[in-house]
């Protein structure tokens, strides 16, 4: 195994209902790896497979075809330490909010860490590590989940995963139904977490601009293949590949394109790699417009 | 259908309160809408932007009677909605597409969903036939009416959302979030169908949080703990970068770009709602 690879998944391949009328191919000898220090996003249309491979990351689903070795650890070995893998991996499923069930925001950040062999002190640091990465001061703890706003109930869910200390966090859809000021801070706690060295973090995500602002590399599933994997700059600032995998790209790179076909290039004075950003672009088209260089 | 302009959806002094579960310790009373009053006339396509607990789906389902007002009136088509006689009409006048693809969908077969509301209301056979034809040739799902609802996929099962209101002969499309759930393609094909049902005379009422969709209606409200605190059309609700903020809103990508450029282009106009609008300025600004 190269060094720094936490996630190595090999031709692996997935049904559900095998064997009946109702067996539906989910993946298909998917290929996909994960270092230390990386930020990989799926993306791909619903019912692509994106959720079925997540769910293979931390032992939830087990492979039937092909290999899944997280922290080297062989997942299709019946044997394996599951237990292992799960607390170095944190999954954050889709709308996780739905799953607090304590009363106490306090008792659900606690609740994975309750199920370790930790003491009472440790328990309680933990929780307010985790609510302080969430960016909610550690009194938060004593909220009634149930008064939480959606943001907030989001933000004590991954707070619960990040308690146990993940070394590799697995995230569903994370700004799916925010609020554009509790998705602008997600975010921001997202790119927090990620700041310590040796994690890495897994993000699904129908939201390109999501992608663009966190993803370092990004993968397409389709159909349940793998179609693509490669930088994420790379993929939006290729229009084949973005219109051979039905993709839109983020808004300001809609702008870049829309002036392209109209003859009006960017890319050839701004060397194109960092051509990407909302604020990017603008301040490409402003230097353009206020120099009239053209 | 009457004519466009005339007032479709009327409110006024609108209040709501959820009642509360009895294990808060709460005692103040908690108004999830507090005087409320709104006009929408037929014709119109009005998004209702806030953040999350501001009060749009509260307020969206006064549009049908499925919440009533604790005080204030709602009138539907002149209908008062507290009018239990008249519920019928207004639940047929007013159709709701919400944002799970999967709650609502009753029926195992594409074509017997779209049917099911009219069956209900006793419609005879052909019409119901003529109905439910037109209703998948509005959404683009014919050639899908035989299969089962299960096989859809996500951006398919909203178009079916549509298309089971049509059959309705609805005036008016409220729409909860209904493209949170979709992914960019289906998306876009969704937009793109209710533009076109807009265009030919439906009222479109829609929550988002994606300010580019927000953006495509002639009218947007936002809302606030459960209060109207902008309500214009797209270009100066969206070009008031504070207040949005403050709001836990924003601005469409768009304009960001558009007010970036301004800053360093004296006489560059800030309020480009679309990409095509964008480009357009762009390059009439470098003539």
């Amino acid at each position: 195994m190269t060094q720094g690879v936490v996630i190595d998944v090999r031709d692996l391949s997935h049904a559900y209902m095998p064997g009946t009328p109702l067996e539906v191919q989910s993946l298909r000898r998917v290929n996909f790896r994960v270092c230390r220090n990386e930020t990989v996003g799926i993306v791909g249309p619903t019912g692509s497979g994106k959720s079925t491979l997540l769910y293979h990351l931390n032992g939830l689903l087990r492979p039937q075809k092909g290999e899944v070795v997280v922290g080297g650890i062989e997942l299709s070995n019946r044997s394996a330490d599951v237990r292992r893998v799960r607390s170095m991996v944190g999954l954050v499923f889709q709308n996780p909010e739905d799953q607090l069930f304590e009363q106490y925001a306090g008792d659900d950040v606690a609740f994975g860490p309750r199920n370790y062999d930790l003491s009472k002190e440790e328990i309680r640091e933990r929780v307010r590590k985790a609510l302080e990465m969430v960016g909610l001061p550690f009194s938060f703890k004593d909220r009634l989940t149930a008064d939480l706003s959606l943001g907030e109930k989001r933000r004590v869910a991954l707070a619960g995963v990040f308690a146990l200390e993940p070394e590799v966090l697995v995230i569903d859809e994370p700004t799916a139904s925010l609020d554009p000021g509790g998705r602008r801070e997600l975010i921001e706690v997202l790119k927090q977490w990620r700041k310590v060295p040796r994690r890495a973090m897994v993000i699904v995500s129908h939201s390109m601009e999501d992608i663009l602002e966190l993803a370092d590399r990004t993968c397409v599933l389709a159909e349940g293949r793998m179609v693509y994997s490669g930088g994420t700059g790379d993929l939006f600032l290729d229009r084949n590949l973005l219109q051979a995998h039905d993709l839109v790209p983020p808004v300001s790179l809609q702008v870049v394109y829309g002036l392209e076909d109209r003859g009006f290039i960017l890319q050839g004075k701004f060397p194109g790699k960092s051509l990407l950003t909302t604020r990017e672009v603008a301040e490409a088209v402003g230097g353009m417009l206020h120099g009239q260089g053209f | 259908m009457e004519e466009k302009g005339a007032p479709l959806i009327h409110i006024e002094h609108l209040y709501h309160r959820y009642e509360h579960s009895g294990d808060s310790t709460e005692s103040e009373p908690q108004y999830s809408l507090r005087d409320v009053s709104l006009e929408i006339s037929r014709g119109e396509y009005v998004a209702i932007i806030g953040a999350n607990g501001s009060g749009k789906s509260t307020l969206l389902r006064h549009f049908n009677a499925l919440l009533l007002p604790v005080s204030g009136d709602v009138w539907v088509a002149g209908w008062n909605t507290k009018d239990s006689t008249k519920l019928r009409d207004i639940r047929s006048k007013v159709g709701m597409v919400f944002q799970s693809p999967d709650t609502q969908i009753v029926a195992t077969v594409v074509e017997e969903d779209v049917a099911f509301g009219p069956e209900n209301l006793g419609i005879p056979w052909e019409e119901l036939r003529y109905r439910v034809d037109w209703a998948l040739e509005r959404v683009g799902l014919g050639e899908l009416r035989k299969r089962p609802a299960q096989f859809l996929s996500a951006g398919q099962k909203q178009l079916l959302a549509i298309a089971s209101a049509l059959s309705m002969h609805p005036d008016c499309l409220v729409l909860d979030e209904a493209t949170a759930s979709l992914d960019p393609v289906s998306r876009m094909r969704f937009l793109d169908t209710i533009d076109t049902l807009h265009g030919e005379g439906i009222t479109v009422i829609a929550t988002t949080h994606r300010m580019e969709e927000a953006a495509r209606a002639e009218r947007v409200v936002a809302l606030s703990e459960g209060t109207v605190i902008m309500n214009g059309d797209p270009r100066t609700v969206f070009t008031e970068c504070e207040a949005l903020f403050r709001l836990k809103l924003d601005m469409p990508e768009t304009v960001k770009i558009a007010m970036g450029i301004a800053s360093q282009v004296t006489g560059f106009k800030n309020d480009a709602l679309t990409v095509n609008e964008l480009v357009d300025a762009i390059l009439g600004f470098s003539k």
